[in-house]
């Protein structure tokens, strides 16, 4: 949802409460009417009351602004009309009074001031009962409205901090990084300025740090921090837990010392955020301060969680890059080989040619020249041969090979089933997919690296898919301490393919598929996958079925 | 007497190659003379007595220049001698483009005699007669 729909949708609810909440006028109304021995008016006449009413208010149904006053003054009036002439202090009349005053909450325009509603229903009480009012009946009203003033407050703070949110989220979307590189910082110090919150303080300067073990790292700042010392001791007495005053910086060789840090903790890390507060109104301050920062403290939660996430995806680009460097090593290695191998072939073609040409050479003196020529480089020949040979057993050594498994783990029943389902469902139909795993072994755990783990099982998958005829499913059981997957597969193939299948099936099942260089680039590589990881996996062939199984040994 | 110059660092992986090269087209009229490395060619103006020069592009990995970065120093010669480029890398060609060098023949590793015979005899015209006498199979 996003942020302008989710206030269309408060906008418009507020819209239909307030039309609710005329309709109970209405029947308040005709209740009293009804109920009350004596009226003041003919019936046709409140009739005629509930109809103008009505219409008044549809006419008003979309005034906006200092307009909407309009709608709570034809409230007033109507409630004065059912009303007149009739005992104010009967409790159904008084309730009647006060009833725009109680729904407060739901009104449509949420910047309506609550004094005005006071002033209306003292004005309409006044007007009903002025000839025998004292001062002291207006003192109730002080005491609902102090609490009605509370509740006020409370619900703008907590506008302000949905609408900050807002505003923080439009920045994040129009710029993933700017929670990374502090840009945001300048958005969430243009909002508060320019917000009621400056009315009680300003903010003029947002750092962050992360909490490492008590040391505090720099994160990001609002403005560029090129010196900087800061009394971490200041951070660790905090009397509140996410809360803390007064703290003392300096920063680009200036000390302030009206730094407020707000404590975050996110999933992975600790955060303090330090905001330069200058105080504006410095009793509203003292007195509603905490609460005012608490609610800054969701837009903080926001940007660290953003702060962490950027920080996970740089980490993960590392690794990516990394390993994307191994891999460019691997393949580097791969073409020098090929180059060595071009320039090692030499003495051997030069061989073979020499061999080839002297079937066809008569003259003894050029026979017995080719003849030395051929014994000299016979030595060579065999000698570039050792070294091709070598050279490609180096490239085909897993241990240098960059698809090696690097990162096993233990990992759980539920996670492993949820991967390969995963994947399972990108191709294949939901109830050909079955776990038949009790909650009792939900927690157990297989040793994998989940990233192989999901590279291999999109490979079968896609095996599957490439060989397909009708049926399809995968079975996920515990048996014998090891948890086992099960493939079957219908294959799409004729007589002469089953026994090609069949004899790729042996091969895989025997490791021979990793001996000798195969067409099946694809199984050579998940059985490759599988070693590493220590799985055993089979493959059996029987008639067009074919059932690949993979055992990963429970911890 | 025809000077040949080899710049190439595994000049043993070609000798027998050259030898019967020599043997079957020059009457062993043809003068070898390997630069293994760098250090080797330097004065580069001893180049400029050779009849032809063939330079190998991938010189050692240790090696702080290419047989591309040889090919230019050759060309600021006064008498720049004929060059020829033995490589093993398939797109040395690109790579001579690339550096303003398309001019020059290739020959391609490995090569056998023969192949290395039809580029050289554009520099360096074989004998009168050839050497040896072959019956057709």
């Amino acid at each position: 949802m996003t942020p302008s729909r989710y206030q269309d949708i408060d906008s418009e609810l507020r819209i239909r409460f307030s039309r609710i909440y005329r309709l109970i006028i209405i029947l308040y109304a005709w209740y009293i009417i009804f109920t009350d021995s004596v009226n003041s008016f003919k019936p046709y006449d409140y009739v005629a009351f509930t109809a103008l009413y009505g219409v008044i208010y549809w006419n008003l149904r979309d005034a906006k602004g200092p307009y909407s006053l309009l709608r709570q003054i034809l409230d007033f009036t109507f409630i004065f009309l059912v009303l007149y002439k009739k005992d104010i202090f009967d409790i159904k009349h008084i309730i009647f009074c006060f009833l725009p005053l109680f729904n407060y909450a739901n009104h449509s325009n949420i910047k309506r001031n609550p004094f005005l509603s006071y002033l209306l229903a003292a004005i309409l009480i006044f007007s009903l009962k002025y000839q025998n009012l004292r001062l002291s009946d207006f003192l109730p009203f002080l005491f609902l409205m102090l609490i009605d003033f509370l509740e006020h407050f409370r619900t703008r703070v907590y506008h302000l901090k949905n609408s900050l949110l807002r505003e923080l989220d439009k920045m994040l979307i129009k710029n993933i990084d700017s929670a990374a590189n502090g840009e945001i910082y300048k958005e969430f110090i243009k909002y508060v300025n320019g917000s009621k919150f400056a009315k009680v303080f300003k903010v003029s300067d947002v750092i962050c740090f992360e909490d490492i073990a008590g040391e505090y790292r720099l994160v990001n700042s609002h403005e560029f921090i090129g010196t900087m010392t800061l009394d971490v001791d200041q951070l660790h007495s905090t009397s509140v837990e996410n809360f803390k005053e007064a703290i003392s910086l300096v920063t680009n060789e200036k000390e302030y010392n009206n730094y407020v840090g707000l404590f975050i903790t996110t999933e992975h890390s600790k955060y303090v955020f330090l905001l330069r507060i200058d105080v504006v109104n410095m009793l509203v301050h003292w007195l509603i301060r905490v609460y005012l920062y608490e609610n800054l403290l969701p837009a903080f939660v926001k940007i660290a969680n953003y702060i962490e996430t950027s920080q996970d995806m740089k980490r993960m680009r590392f690794r990516m890059a990394s390993q994307l460097k191994s891999n460019l090593g691997y393949i580097n290695d791969a073409v020098f080989a090929l180059h060595f191998v071009r320039n090692k072939l030499n003495p051997l073609v030069n061989y073979f040619h020499m061999e080839e040409e002297m079937q066809s050479i008569i003259d003894d003196n050029i026979m017995s020249f080719y003849d030395h020529q051929l014994k000299q480089e016979k030595p060579r020949a065999r000698a570039s041969l050792n070294m091709i040979l070598e050279r490609a057993n180096n490239v085909l050594d897993m241990k240098v090979n960059s698809m090696f498994i690097s990162n096993p783990a233990p990992m759980e029943v539920t996670a492993f089933i949820t991967m390969l389902r995963t994947i399972w469902y990108v191709d294949f139909e939901h109830d050909s997919f079955k776990a038949e795993v009790t909650p009792s072994n939900w927690e157990k755990k297989v040793m994998v690296d989940a990233n192989a783990l999901e590279v291999l099982f999109s490979d079968i998958t896609s095996n599957i898919k490439k060989y397909r005829n009708l049926k399809q499913d995968s079975l996920v059981s515990i048996k014998e301490g090891s948890l086992e997957v099960r493939f079957t597969n219908d294959l799409k193939a004729d007589g002469n393919n089953i026994q090609k299948f069949k004899r790729v099936a042996s091969d895989f099942t025997t490791n021979k598929i990793l001996q000798e260089k195969q067409t099946t680039h694809g199984l050579t590589f998940i059985k490759t996958f599988l070693n590493q990881m220590n799985v055993s996996s089979s493959i059996e062939v029987s008639g067009k079925q074919c059932v690949m199984s993979l055992k990963f040994k429970l911890l | 007497m025809k000077r040949v110059a080899i710049i190439e660092n595994e000049y043993q992986l070609f000798r027998g190659m050259f030898e019967i090269l020599n043997f079957k087209y020059y009457q062993n009229l043809l003068q070898y003379e390997n630069f293994p490395n760098v250090e080797s060619i330097d004065p580069i103006e001893q180049f400029q007595d050779y009849d032809l020069v063939i330079v190998d592009v991938n010189l050692s990995p240790r090696s702080p220049v290419d047989g591309i970065d040889i090919v230019e120093r050759l060309k600021t010669l006064q008498r720049v001698p004929p060059i020829v480029i033995f490589t093993g890398y398939s797109k040395t060609e690109e790579k001579l483009l690339k550096r303003d060098l398309p001019e020059y023949d290739i020959i391609v590793k490995p090569a056998t005699y023969d192949k290395v015979f039809e580029t050289m005899s554009k520099y360096i015209p074989r004998s009168q007669s050839p050497t040896i006498t072959t019956t057709t199979p």
